[in-house]
């Protein structure tokens, strides 16, 4: 099935933006890295990494953009803040400490690679060939932000410390990755974005749990509440207004020129 | 880069006890096809064998197709200096003209380096004209496994060099379509392109 119900269009786009936004907004904050990271092999990987990510995005924009008729820059930079549909943690600034950097991808990458088995599984099948092409990929960044949390967690008393700080930060935060779009039941139920055979909160916050327990970290994480009203449905932190702003300067001078 | 870079606050100083203290030297080889040699790409410094796979594949898998990574610790490699007395299977790699990288080449069974580096000369095509033969212990090579992702599945050309060269010379191409080609012809683009 490549056409999509009338009625489904609008969520539809709404989560494969959610999934789009989440890779962007993480994937410019870690570029951001290049040149600081705490090693020279590291800074190669980890800017490669933050290149994926944007480079997973841009495949998804223009999925996105061939269903409601705009392009991919357009939507990368033509929205008002309200219109982006990613999650409060990959918004906020790490302020450069790897600890947070590396936490965060622990939280986002396990998430992602759940959310893109299941797009794998979608009846639209442009969608689920694109998805088990980044679920793939998606191994990769899972793969290193395991390496580290393990070997910085059981590292020395210093580091254990720091990673354990930057884990209590945002443990509170990540289960706002879980927030639904607006009609997603719908999606679920034609198949679109079809529910994994077990609670996928469930089997994120056991898989986080694995790896901080080898890396001897706490781990306290709470289901998200019921009823929310965060990143997904358009309310944003105000560093992702900032982050915007910055981003955005160059296309909004003249939003139709040709690069 | 944004401007947040430009008034860097750290939360916290260095470590007690600085990362370097930690790291290895490993030789990275990279496997252009399903049953092709491993040819020697570089080295990486790394933590564990796992990580310098990491590195390996960011560093040394990007710039052309790649199916495979080996990564070796740099002290397991001997080109017959330091002898390794351990008995076992060893991997040979051979340099067949000077200024080519070293490519794995066959197995040879050996109770030490030095033997190794001996059966290998016998006993592997090309070892006995090669200019340079290493020789590593099987079981001290970190490989990948055969569904790992090392080359990406998405476009990724515009990472490469070649692909933005690619981009840029399209671009011009359309420039040149429009007409206003003549001076750029004789003297700029031909210089750059």
């Amino acid at each position: 099935m490549t056409s999509i119900r009338q009625d489904l269009k609008e969520p539809f786009a709404d989560l494969l933006l959610s999934v789009a936004d989440d890779k962007f907004i993480l994937g410019h904050r870690n570029s951001d890295w290049t040149g600081l990271a705490p090693m020279l092999e590291e800074d190669i990987a980890f800017s490669s990494l933050a290149q994926d990510e944007i480079a997973h995005a841009k495949a998804l924009y223009e999925l996105i953009g061939g269903l409601l008729g705009r392009s991919a820059d357009e939507l990368a930079f033509g929205r008002a803040l309200e219109g982006y549909r990613c999650a409060t943690i990959v918004e906020l600034p790490d302020e450069f400490d790897w600890a947070t950097a590396i936490c965060r991808q622990l939280l986002c990458n396990r998430f992602d690679a759940l959310r893109l088995a299941r797009l794998a599984r979608s009846t639209h099948k442009p969608l689920a060939d694109l998805a088990s092409r980044l679920a793939a990929e998606q191994r990769i960044h899972v793969e290193h932000a395991d390496s580290w949390i393990v070997r910085l967690g059981a590292g020395t008393e210093d580091s254990r410390r720091r990673m354990q700080r930057a884990l209590d930060a945002l443990a509170p935060e990540a289960p706002m990755l879980f927030e639904p779009v607006d009609g997603q039941e719908r999606l679920e139920s034609a198949g679109l974005y079809p529910l994994a055979a077990t609670d996928m909160f469930q089997e994120w916050s056991e898989s986080i749990a694995a790896v901080t327990g080898k890396a001897g970290l706490r781990l306290t994480i709470q289901p998200p509440a019921a009823q929310t009203n965060g990143g997904r449905h358009g309310r944003h932190s105000k560093h992702l207004a900032e982050l915007l702003d910055e981003m955005c300067e160059v296309y909004r001078l003249e939003p139709n020129a040709a690069w | 880069m944004s401007k947040i870079r430009e008034h860097i606050t750290l939360v916290e100083g260095d470590l007690d006890t600085p990362i370097e203290g930690d790291l290895e030297p490993y030789v990275i080889f990279t496997q252009l096809a399903t049953g092709r040699p491993y040819i020697y790409a570089g080295w990486v410094d790394a933590i564990d064998a796992a990580m310098a796979i990491q590195f390996g594949r960011e560093h040394y898998g990007q710039d052309q197709k790649c199916v495979g990574l080996w990564a070796i610790p740099k002290p397991a490699i001997t080109a017959g200096g330091a002898e390794m007395t351990a008995r076992g299977r060893y991997e040979v790699f051979l340099r067949a003209e000077s200024g080519e990288p070293h490519r794995s080449a066959g197995c040879v069974e050996a109770e030490s380096s030095r033997e190794a580096l001996d059966t290998a000369r016998r006993d592997i095509s090309g070892a006995a004209e090669a200019r340079s033969i290493w020789v590593a212990l099987s079981e001290r090579i970190v490989a990948t496994g055969p569904d790992d992702v090392i080359w990406r599945l998405t476009d990724q050309t515009y990472r490469m060099a070649r692909g933005y060269a690619s981009e840029v010379r399209a671009k011009w191409e359309e420039v040149r379509a429009r007409k206003d080609i003549e001076e750029y012809e004789k003297d700029d683009l031909k210089e750059m392109f």
